[in-house]
């Protein structure tokens, strides 16, 4: 006849012994969590989680933020595109040219005032 | 331990647990109510709030002209500024019109002003025309701030406007006056309220924008908008045309290509933060993308263009003419070098021009002022007579210089009478020479088989009354009345014959001339070079035969042989260059006046001439100059010297090889 002797140590853990063995061994106490802890580890764990998609959500709008000033610098480039654009134009016009100083200079070509070779 | 328990199973502690139950599920049946059952009401309704929608405007093509560097722009487009100020904003506006007036070049004075009276405006319009009993209501209101305007006068007409430093309570006023006259109590405190929304320039460019931006200026913001600018000013003002107002095209290329020029605005919709700023990460944003405008590149070349114009406002100028059109054509494919008119305008000042009642200039005549063109249009009688086989062009005829017909005297301005080549009818453009050309093709008669041939000749082969068809808006038809017309009679066709009775336009007459004088063949005059749409695609114009067989080749030797006659025989003035075959006929065609009959002394001068090298370079010239004052004819003493200038210059800036047996 073997008998087991069990004792619930100071830290819940049983200690269980037998007769005429030296095995002795600690059984992990049968924990069980009351209803108020069970809702606190619930509500850590959806907090937890909530904070998981919130974190992500933020950086996805801080993404869409970035975007916004690069369509801006984008736009304003493009703006300023334009507008050198045009300002080469003008600078190249016909009338600004025909009007230019150098252009008053020139002399017309005549048959007489070229020499050819050969 | 029991007791504890006894103490839950006791009737409170169910009745509360029972009522806080009933609570909850209360809350759960509401919860699932609001995000379940009326989910998509409430979605719906924040997306309305949250979500806005942004159209992100399509650029609008740009116009490009040829040049020997490749294409150089007409007409782009830039963003510029409309710069505005909120009064209530600004506390010092000394300082604020200290700092803008220089940038946005206006008087600080002004500009004070203006800032200072937006904030206290002075008298205020309300209502106009009041009648008795309105104005007796609004004088028992006793209110020091109205004015009846016009009450004290002669005037019929009373108007009601309130002086804004004498205000007490706008409200109040309001309130009094709306139960008065025809004006709501909203609309006059709108009135009534110093305006939020000032604008004090237009037109700023990006530059000085950012400039002012930069300044951090309390009250001042911007308004961005495209505008259309033209490098170039004037330059084919009429063959581009402008935009309007309201962003739609008016003449020219930009109303004639205005669907493909003005591309597509695209759409964002997004859910938007407090600023309005797109959070971009929703399945509900919708995003289409705009489609920019097409490029348009034209065959017209810059300088062949501002010589064109040049030459045509040094001679309007010095001749005091109203106006004058020419076209360069190449005739051996229908391309268009140059399309001029004088006088001009620039297609950024068009409201400028409309307001001064000065529409006219939008006009491009080449295309759009059909008129008769006068002697100019003998080559295509005596084309049509060479064709038909009646006209020898190296044989005589008997010129009798002028002869009746239906009461009618026809005149040349020569005096000779006899037997002469009939060549000379276009070396010196014999109006009876015309008309006996028109005589052979009814067997000596002008006749209905006369009229018949001279018709078809005009219409079925030189198309001078059809649309050219050129990429242009507004390209008007001329008039030729048929033979069975009833008011196509014997002296009616015998003026046809020398241009006078109906109308054609230079594109017409241009494309016809070119046929005869390329060998026969017909091509549809073209000015858009390609088109490049935003997606990549181009879609280049080709030259379009109309029809290879339009005169015969030794028609068109004929022809080429009397045009160059008519400068080397015909004309004390005639232009001539070594190396070059060069012909033309000069028209003069009187003015109709409103009775039927031709003014003695106004008249359209023309040329129309050609310049070949017989080495594959050949461009068509036609000239217009209307009511030029000057003595002699109008179209030798100013629209040719217009044409000579022109080819000169032409066969310099394309470097045309001369050839050698035309030496």
């Amino acid at each position: 006849m073997t008998y087991r002797t069990a004792a619930i140590s100071a830290g819940g853990q049983t200690r269980q012994s037998r007769k005429n063995r030296n095995t002795v061994s600690y059984v992990g106490a049968n924990t069980k969590l009351g209803p108020v802890s069970n809702l606190i580890v619930v509500s850590i764990l959806l907090a937890l989680i909530g904070l998981l998609y919130l974190t992500q959500i933020t950086k996805t709008s801080t993404y869409s933020y970035q975007l916004d000033t690069l369509q801006d610098q984008y736009n304003e480039d493009l703006k300023l595109n334009q507008a050198l654009k045009e300002d080469a134009a003008r600078l190249r016009s016909i009338k600004r040219v025909a009007n230019a100083d150098a252009t008053s200079t020139l002399v017309d070509i005549s048959e007489e005032t070229i020499e050819f070779k050969n | 331990m029991s007791n504890y328990y006894q103490e839950l199973n006791s009737g409170r502690t169910k009745a509360i647990f029972i009522v806080f139950s009933f609570v909850l599920v209360v809350f759960l049946i509401q919860l699932f109510r609001l995000q379940v059952v009326d989910y998509d009401t409430y979605r719906s309704q924040a997306l309305a709030s949250q979500q806005k929608k942004f159209t992100i405007p399509a650029v609008r093509g740009e116009i490009y002209l040829d040049s020997k560097d490749g294409p150089t722009p007409l007409v782009l487009n830039e963003t510029r500024h409309i710069v505005w100020v909120d009064p209530t904003f600004i506390t010092s506006p000394d300082e604020v019109a200290k700092d803008l007036a220089p940038i946005l070049k206006r008087s600080e004075r002004d500009l004070k002003e203006q800032i200072e009276g937006a904030l206290s405006p002075g008298l205020i319009f309300i209502d106009e025309n009041l009648n008795g009993a309105e104005i007796e209501a609004i004088e028992n209101l006793n209110i020091d701030a109205l004015k009846l305007t016009g009450k004290d006068s002669d005037e019929k007409q009373v108007d009601l406007y309130v002086d804004f430093t004498k205000i007490d309570s706008t409200i109040d006023i309001a309130q009094k006056l709306s139960a008065i006259i025809d004006v709501s109590e909203n609309s006059i405190i709108s009135k009534l309220s110093p305006t939020q929304y000032l604008e004090i320039a237009r037109d700023v460019n990006l530059q000085d924008a950012t400039t002012i931006e930069e300044m951090e200026l309390k009250g001042v913001g911007f308004v961005e908008y495209s505008k259309r600018v033209y490098p170039e000013d004037q330059l084919a003002a009429q063959l581009v045309g402008f935009v309007n107002t309201d962003g739609e095209g008016q003449y020219g290329i930009e109303q004639y290509y205005s669907d493909e020029i003005k591309g597509v605005d695209g759409q964002f919709k997004a859910v938007t933060d407090t600023r309005g700023v797109p959070l971009r990460a929703s399945d509900d944003n919708i995003l289409i993308d705009p489609v920019d405008g097409a490029k348009v590149s034209l065959t017209v070349d810059r300088s062949v263009q501002a010589k064109a114009e040049d030459v045509l406002k040094n001679q309007v100028d010095k001749t005091g003419a109203e106006k004058g059109s020419a076209i360069v054509m190449d005739a051996n494919t229908g391309k268009i070098i140059a399309m001029a008119n004088y006088p001009s305008y620039v297609p950024s000042d068009y409201i400028k021009v409309a307001n001064a009642g000065n529409d006219n200039l939008f006009v491009n005549n080449a295309i759009s002022s059909p008129y008769e063109a006068g002697s100019i249009i003998k080559i295509f009688t005596v084309a049509t007579a060479i064709e038909q086989g009646v006209f020898d062009y190296e044989g005589d005829f008997y010129d009798p210089n002028q002869e009746v017909i239906d009461d009618f005297t026809v005149k040349n301005t020569t005096t000779f009478t006899g037997t002469r080549p009939t060549r000379e009818v276009i070396t010196y453009s014999l109006n009876t020479g015309a008309i006996y050309a028109l005589r052979q093709m009814g067997s000596g008669q002008i006749n209905n088989e006369a009229k018949q041939a001279l018709y078809e000749g005009f219409t079925d082969r030189f198309r001078l009354n059809q649309k050219t068809q050129i990429e242009l808006a507004n390209e008007i038809n001329g008039v030729i009345r048929e033979p069975d017309d009833p008011l196509s009679s014997t002296i009616g066709y015998a003026n046809m014959t020398f241009g006078q009775g109906f109308t054609v336009t230079q594109a017409q007459a241009a494309s016809a001339y070119a046929s005869i004088v390329n060998g026969g063949t017909h091509y549809s005059p073209y000015i858009v070079d390609n088109i490049e749409y935003s997606d990549g695609e181009v879609v280049s114009t080709e030259s379009k035969v109309i029809d290879t067989n339009v005169v015969s080749k030794s028609t068109s030797e004929a022809i080429r042989d009397l045009s160059e006659g008519v400068l080397t025989e015909g004309l004390s003035n005639g232009y001539q260059r070594s190396g070059y075959m060069i012909g033309g006929k000069t028209g003069s065609a009187q003015l109709p006046l409103p009775d039927g009959t031709y003014s003695d002394t106004q008249t359209i001068g023309s040329f129309m001439g050609f310049v070949d090298n017989n080495l594959g370079d050949n461009y068509v010239i036609i000239t217009r100059i209307d009511r030029p004052q000057i003595s002699g004819y109008a179209g030798s003493g100013a629209a040719l010297p217009m044409f000579a200038e022109i080819t000169d210059w032409l066969i310099d800036y394309y470097k045309l090889p001369p050839n050698e047996e035309l030496k």
